[in-house]
């Protein structure tokens, strides 16, 4: 009793300690880890176990976002792989900053970006038509 | 009826001790102020009071006194070090999650939050 009580504790102590899981191959991901995670399927394997471990925690959320989320989310996710992790910790921080603006000017900000997109688009447009 | 007389012997029994008191000598005076002053002492009703000592000797009563007692509580102390590290890890990495997520699915374009 007394053995089975110490080797528990041990086990505890010890399986605590690894934060995250050893890395997965591609093959063992479910269906829908795989879909999420479509864009990066050939880069997957030779990620770090902490960058799998990140992505496999977002692809939890996969199924509950909408269609526009999910074209978004997927059609990112490919330059946030290649970020490094300050980047990426950059970012957090920028958006975690931008998260607290408030909403008229977030929305300030947004129309303004959506014209110089437009404009830029217009350009582009130009100039494929003289060449 | 009876309460009178009751009253009446309790103010002659005053009466009598006033005037005997003041028959007394200085000696006898003196005892009988020491003696009240011992008897009072013994009476009093000590106070329940926060002391190191009762604090120590309750916490070495708790403390694991064999070689096995100090190895179970190392290791569940080790065991609760360990739930607690994974715990906040896991925290951290939720959090962490949430924010990417918002960030991979904004509909403010990803380039204005990297450099």
């Amino acid at each position: 009793m007394k053995h089975s009580t110490i080797a528990l504790l041990l086990f505890c102590a010890v399986g605590n300690t690894s934060a995250f899981a050893s890395p997965q191959p591609w093959q063992k991901l479910s269906p829908v880890e795989q879909e999420a995670l479509a864009p990066v399927q050939h880069q997957w394997n030779g990620l770090s176990e902490k960058q799998q471990h990140e992505l496999l925690l977002m692809t939890e959320h996969y199924p509950k976002f909408t269609p526009a989320e999910k074209q978004r989310f997927l059609s990112r996710m490919t330059t946030w792989v290649k970020l490094t992790p300050a980047q990426r910790q950059a970012a957090r921080d920028k958006y975690h900053a931008f998260s607290k603006v408030p909403p008229e000017k977030r929305e300030q900000v947004k129309q303004m970006l959506k014209k110089q997109k437009e404009q830029q688009e217009q350009q582009e447009q130009q100039e494929t038509k003289t060449p | 009826m009876k309460n009178h007389t009751q009253h009446l012997d309790h103010q002659q029994i005053k009466a009598l001790l006033n005037r005997s008191t003041e028959q007394l000598d200085g000696d006898i005076l003196y005892s009988l102020r020491q003696a009240r002053t011992a008897a009072l002492h013994r009476q009093r009703v000590p106070a329940p009071v926060f002391t190191l000592s009762a604090v120590g000797h309750r916490a070495s009563a708790m403390l694991p006194h064999s070689t096995g007692q100090w190895l179970t509580a190392c290791l569940l102390l080790a065991a609760l070090a360990g739930s607690a590290t994974a715990y906040w890890h896991h925290q951290q990495a939720q959090q962490l999650s949430h924010l990417d997520i918002a960030i991979l699915t904004d509909d403010l374009p990803i380039k204005i939050f990297i450099d």
